[in-house]
């Protein structure tokens, strides 16, 4: 499902200041896998979702998503990509605060063909399975951590992804809402997607439903 | 056309309607200064042009010391002679300062000059002659600023002149006119010319001017120069001398509407330069939060560009509707006098209602597109990038 080939990231900061972030990353999760990339923070495990997601491109190396090359998939199919087949769950939600609960989830469906009110019922099915259906309209700068986090994962749900990339996705919460998030994945994970994961939270190591720890250290897999 | 991105956009411009508020009030005032600038422009060029149409060819005026003074009446019989000429009649009229508000009226002898508001005024004959077989004493027909005014004086069916000797002149008003052009008529009094003789104290044998008709305007310029060497006391003006003099002082007053152009198209690019100079965090932010979440380049342009349209079309209609209603229901209060000149000495006019579309276009295509693309083309740069570079 997802496979990094020898993948390498190397930013530039002007022409002669280079930094390389991600240095011969290869590993694979398989369908319905749950990987949890693992590493200190600045150890390259955002960028390499980042790479995966299709948000950023790898300097080398070779990313395959589904059976298909994504490395040097232009901007215009990376992005269909990502509204086909991934979810983004980011660590400090990146909602769009002056907006609604609803308003913020059926975002990805926006440019899609997809009616409005089918748009709308989609959102509001995953509001209530997430158990926030009572803030369908409320501004999300209104909500508490934990609500805001379960509208991010409502959004990333919504155009019912095969792929759920998730990075740092409990940094902002505590224990009782991290618990719960868990909870979250493990029923993500039960109705068959892939999950990869980054977290150096140590409450995800010890999970069950974890198929494969991937280790990070200074952009290099230990 | 996806209408769920028309109504994004419409959400988008509500949660920062403080901030596009403001860029709409600032592109409708721009709008607004350049079409009243324009339509008061306009407006007065058409008056000006109607003025000079209506007057005729030649003016013949005695002169002494300088100045203008009465001509004797029998040189309209010697021009009348004059080959290409086709009819000379002396004028008998004058300015009658009317104390109560500070302004000059001008009082017209109508029989003199019955054949040139004969053509363009046949209502006005009408009421004339109706007036001088019925009433045996002074009256008058005034134009519409004049009835104005005697009625806010409470002077509602006469008025009383004073002569030039210091005699009560009773003046009965029997009726009022209009015309397209009100700067040509408004201040104007037309009473029978034996009583304009009497308030300005003016002798049969005398008149105010002689006003010459020539139907070839080739032959103008030499009738001049014959009139000029007949009578050396006599200044005589052509109606291109008349309309050269016109056009000098709109000429003149036009560079103060340049200056106030030129200020309004400065703040207008300011604007511009303002939104086109870069998009603030938040909106590189949400910019990258669209494209991680599976958004194309193409789907951001277009909300930009929808966004870019709504606001500037709005605030051009709003500027233009605004800048009509100005000039043309308000007459333009305190702008049309730096065109006009703030003189109380003449009853104020109404500016015709001219809509100049060529400039209206002008204007449009001057300020619409250019926001467009100054809204559209930041979001491009920004969206052209990583997204995750853009949300970092």
């Amino acid at each position: 499902m997802i496979e990094l080939k020898s993948v390498d990231k190397i930013y530039s900061h002007g022409e002669h200041e280079e930094i390389g972030v991600l240095k011969n990353i290869s590993f694979s999760v398989k369908e319905n896998e749950f990987s949890l990339l693992t590493g200190p923070s600045g150890s390259g495990k955002s960028t390499i979702l980042s790479i995966v997601g299709g948000l950023s491109k790898p300097t080398n190396g070779e990313v395959i998503i589904d059976n298909k090359s994504i490395a040097k998939l232009p901007d215009k199919f990376s992005a269909l990509l990502r509204r086909e087949k991934i979810g983004f769950i980011f660590q400090k939600f990146n909602l769009i605060n002056n907006l609604s609960a609803i308003d913020n989830i059926t975002i990805p469906l926006i440019p899609t063909k997809i009616s409005k009110s089918e748009i709308e019922q989609r959102a509001e099915k995953i509001m209530t399975e997430l158990s926030i259906f009572n803030k369908r309209d409320v501004l999300v700068e209104k909500l508490s951590g934990g609500e805001q986090q379960r509208v991010a994962i409502a959004r990333a749900l919504v155009n019912e992804p095969k792929i759920i990339l998730a990075d740092e996705p409990t940094a902002n919460l505590d224990k009782k809402l991290s618990l719960d998030f868990i909870q979250i994945i493990k029923q993500l994970k039960d109705a068959g997607k892939t999950i990869l994961l980054a977290s150096h939270d140590p409450l995800f190591t010890d999970l069950d439903c974890i198929n494969n720890i991937i280790k990070i250290h200074l952009g290099e897999i230990q | 056309m996806n209408f769920k991105l028309i109504d994004f956009t419409l959400k988008s411009l509500k949660r920062r309607l403080t901030k596009k508020l403001s860029v709409i009030f600032i592109f409708s005032l721009i709008v607004f200064l350049l079409v009243s600038v324009f339509s008061i422009s306009s407006s007065i060029k058409k008056e000006l042009e109607i003025s000079v149409n209506a007057l005729p060819e030649i003016i013949v005026q005695k002169m002494s010391g300088g100045r203008q003074t009465v001509i004797p009446v029998d040189r309209a019989y010697e021009i009348a002679t004059i080959p290409g000429v086709q009819n000379a009649y002396d004028r008998v009229w004058g300015y009658y300062y009317f104390v109560n508000d500070n302004v000059n009226f001008t009082v017209v002898g109508l029989d003199f000059d019955l054949e040139a508001y004969k053509q363009k005024y046949s209502d006005i004959i009408n009421l004339y002659a109706e007036a001088t077989d019925t009433i045996d004493a002074p009256f008058m027909i005034v134009g519409s600023g004049v009835y104005k005014m005697l009625e806010d004086n409470f002077y509602k069916n006469f008025y009383n002149f004073r002569t030039v000797t210091g005699e009560m002149l009773e003046t009965k008003i029997v009726g009022s006119f209009t015309d397209v052009s009100a700067m040509e008529t408004n201040d104007v009094i037309l009473m029978p010319v034996n009583y304009v003789r009497e308030l300005f104290d003016i002798s049969e044998n005398y008149a105010t001017d002689i006003v010459v008709r020539i139907p070839n305007p080739e032959e103008i310029e030499i009738i001049k120069q014959k009139l000029n060497s007949m009578f050396p006391d006599s200044r005589i003006v052509s109606r291109l001398d008349i309309e050269a003099s016109y056009q000098n002082i709109f000429d003149y007053k036009s560079g103060l509407f340049l200056a106030l152009l030129i200020v309004a198209f400065v703040a207008f690019f300011i604007l511009v330069y303002d939104n086109a100079s870069g998009l603030s965090i938040e909106d590189r932010r949400e910019i990258g939060i669209l494209k991680a979440v599976g958004w194309q380049v193409e789907n951001i342009l277009q909300i930009k560009f929808i966004e870019g349209s709504l606001i500037s079309l709005f605030s051009f209609f709003l500027g233009t509707g605004t800048a009509l209603f100005y000039v043309y229901i308000l007459q333009a209060p305190i702008l049309r006098n730096l065109f006009t000149g703030a003189s109380n000495l003449k009853p104020t006019f109404n500016l015709i209602p001219v809509i100049n579309f060529e400039i209206l276009i002008l204007i449009f295509i001057l300020t619409v597109p250019v926001y467009i693309l100054a809204t559209v083309i930041p979001s491009w740069k920004s969206s052209v990038i990583d997204a995750d570079e853009v949300m970092r």
